[in-house]
């Protein structure tokens, strides 16, 4: 028998949305260190990534059942370890000997294009609760 | 009469499961690596019905399929954000003509009680 749950596929793309979100605070939290050059070990600021992963894995191998069916999660955020960039600002206290400073290896543009993605990627979601909510509420009307 | 909402049944039962797996296919538009899935249940239901066997029907599971024709993108995912959304309308639609068919099939049946 299926599942007990007026709208399981709700939980499903809330899943999403919720991965998605968080993305999106990651994303926001390197555009907003991009000049940190003193992070929070007292380092220059490192670019962060997201790591999504599936949580079904084995809905096939359960014969085709859907109980598996779990949406995703955000697994892990890991730092970018492409190296920062250097900047020639002799005043700066945190320069060296020769005046350079290591700037964070945070690339706006690039931060941009994933703020984007991530944001479709939230809608596609949503549009997916709204279509689960109006066929839930289809099938209460049949009572009607 | 008993047949047809046991066909609707299995329709709106095989459409509930694959708005599940489409909404899914979604949350995981950005895992790498994730193959596309689907609900196997149109072909087995062709074959239920023109088989005219009760049995036959009762027996009708839909199955979820990982979707090997879909192109993967670099990051070997295949999940294609329009056609989830399309393939979602399509099937809500589905979802939405089984319900109205079976109110439409109580309706009737109501009145047959009523005797008018």
């Amino acid at each position: 028998m299926s599942e007990i749950t007026l709208m399981p596929a709700i939980g499903i793309s809330a899943t999403g949305l919720d991965a998605e979100s968080r993305r999106m605070d990651v994303i926001a939290n390197n555009v907003a260190n991009a000049q940190t050059t003193r992070g929070q070990d007292g380092k220059v600021f490192q670019r962060k990534e997201v790591i999504f992963a599936a949580r079904l894995s084995n809905a096939i191998r359960a014969g085709g059942k859907e109980n598996k069916l779990k949406g995703v999660e955000l697994q892990k955020i890991v730092a970018d370890e492409r190296p920062p960039k250097l900047i020639y600002r002799p005043g700066h206290p945190d320069a060296d000997e020769n005046g350079y400073i290591t700037m964070p290896n945070v690339n706006p543009l690039e931060e941009m294009v994933d703020m984007m993605s991530a944001s479709r990627s939230y809608e596609a979601n949503l549009a997916a609760v709204r279509m689960s909510k109006s066929m839930a509420s289809q099938a209460l009307d049949i009572l009607k | 009469m008993n047949e047809s909402i046991q066909l609707l049944n299995k329709l709106l039962d095989a459409s509930a499961m694959r708005q599940r797996v489409l909404a899914n296919n979604l949350a995981n538009a950005d895992t790498p690596r994730f193959k596309r899935q689907d609900v196997e249940f149109r072909e087995m239901l062709t074959k239920a019905v023109d088989s005219a066997d009760a049995r036959e029907l009762a027996v009708v599971q839909p199955k979820i399929v990982v979707d090997t024709a879909a192109p993967s993108r670099s990051d070997g995912n295949s999940v294609s954000m329009q056609r989830e959304l399309g393939e979602m309308t399509e099937n809500s639609l589905l979802y939405q003509f089984a319900t109205r068919a079976v109110s439409r099939n109580f309706d009737t049946l109501r009145k047959a009680i009523r005797g008018r």
